[in-house]
């Protein structure tokens, strides 16, 4: 409904798909009304200079959410960096202090959330009975979760996904599932009772090296699920041909990937060079090795093309279809 | 032979928008109501048609298939980038490999 620069537009659902439109530079906002489940609520929107600064939901008079948009200032402390200092009403609505009532792991109390560049960089959520249930800083990225009654539930390291929180509500990010706890990119480790019960790490939307699961241990390669001998094996002991025999392009991919796309040319030779595409042959295999690139993830695929392709754009055709449902080679609008 | 408008691609499936659908291609394609193309090799690394009022049907060994698409749909893969695909009917591919016996085979992935 709210721009995080201003009051662009409000939608409203029972208007016969009309919608209003307007710009507010500086003023308040009230909206009253009935949520989906029939429950008074009231939101009240703060806008100065043509930007969001307040931003409070209220239902039956009690402030569930309020965001405050502002900068941040902080400076190298002794335990890491910190935040000093909060201006608010400078924000640009990246920047803001957010305070919301929830409930997690099954216990009531107030999740307060500091965001800079739109990043969670502090959440501490406290019990109603004004217990402490963490305290996480992103530049330390380790925390202990308790419960209520100040029993250690989980201890955790890694960055905390927090991304896109600061417009959509505070949430604590233990409201999620744990799967969705942590951002992407680095790695993480929840232990419970000094066990670690989830750990692991994700490069490219792929999960890679060691990954733990309701305690069990897995190994990735570029996103595959490999067998600990096939992880732990030195590169130098893997066959290529074997690999490119394998019938799962994708696990050829991931082992490849693990040996050095290069090691193909110590059994076979390339036929062809076409950009980021080679074609090799293969003595004594009866198909040969399309390599291309995934556009995506920039991955190296190996693709099993017929004996006889001669250049590299040709077999990559052939795997389109073409000479069989196609007779023109394929010009893609998008490729991904 | 397929005639087609435009060609999309998302990693392995292809997707061909055609003026009309090849009558072969409507026999015996069992409608997928999930909207998965594609289950991946990995949990939940599925192509799936989402959003819009799409009606997808594979047939064969899953590798062939059609997509109606009313309004606008987005195809999704954890690992690639979204494509949006326009209105139209659409003939479902998946990339092939040579299997070296004068057949072959759909790319698994």
């Amino acid at each position: 409904m709210f721009g995080n620069r201003g009051l662009t537009s409000i939608l409203s659902g029972k208007c016969n798909g009309r919608s209003i439109h307007d710009h507010l530079m500086n003023g308040r906002i009230t909206i009253s009304g009935t949520d989906e489940n029939n429950k008074p609520f009231q939101r009240i929107v703060m806008i100065k200079n043509g930007e969001v600064w307040d931003n409070k939901l209220q239902h039956d008079g009690e402030i569930v959410h309020h965001i405050v948009y502002g900068a941040f200032e902080s400076k190298q402390g002794e335990k890491g960096r910190e935040i000093v200092h909060f201006k608010k009403g400078s924000g640009t609505g990246r920047h803001g202090k957010a305070r919301r009532h929830e409930e997690i792991f099954g216990m009531k109390g107030v999740c307060h959330s500091w965001y800079k560049n739109g990043r969670l960089v502090r959440q501490k959520f406290i019990y109603d009975n004004k217990k402490t249930a963490y305290d996480y800083n992103a530049f330390r990225k380790t925390c202990t979760i308790k419960d209520n009654a100040g029993k250690i539930l989980y201890e955790i390291t890694g960055v905390l996904n927090g991304r896109m929180n600061a417009y959509l509500g505070g949430h604590s990010v233990f409201h999620k599932s744990m799967t969705d706890w942590f951002c992407d990119a680095h790695p993480f480790v929840v232990k419970k009772n000094g066990v670690i019960i989830y750990a692991g790490q994700i490069k490219n939307q792929q999960r890679v090296g060691k990954w733990v699961e309701n305690g069990k241990i897995f190994f990735y390669e570029r996103g595959v699920a490999i067998p600990k001998k096939l992880y732990e094996t030195p590169p130098d002991k893997f066959d290529p041909l074997k690999i490119l025999q394998l019938s799962n392009a994708q696990l050829r991919m991931a082992l490849m990937a693990k040996i050095s796309p290069e090691k193909i040319v110590e059994i076979g030779t390339v036929i062809h060079k076409d950009r980021e595409m080679r074609l090799y042959d293969i003595p004594k295999y009866e198909v040969r090795i399309l390599r291309v690139q995934c556009p995506t993830t920039k991955s190296y695929y190996f693709l099993k093309v017929p004996k006889d392709s001669q250049k590299c754009e040709q077999a990559r055709q052939w795997t389109f279809h073409v000479g069989t449902d196609f007779q023109k080679p394929i010009k893609f609008a998008i490729e991904t | 032979m397929i005639i087609y408008e435009k060609a999309y691609r998302q990693g392995e499936i292809l997707f061909f928008k055609v003026k009309k659908l090849p009558p072969s291609f409507t026999y015996n394609a069992k409608p997928v109501p999930s909207g998965v193309i594609r289950e991946g090799e990995k949990e939940g690394h599925e192509h799936k048609v989402e959003g819009g009022s799409a009606q997808l049907s594979l047939f064969g060994e899953g590798d062939t298939g059609t997509l109606k698409v009313e309004e606008a749909a987005t195809i999704t893969h954890p690992e690639h980038k979204n494509v949006k695909l326009p209105k139209g009917e659409y003939v479902v591919k998946v990339q092939k490999e040579a299997t070296g016996k004068h057949t072959h085979s759909s790319v698994k992935d």
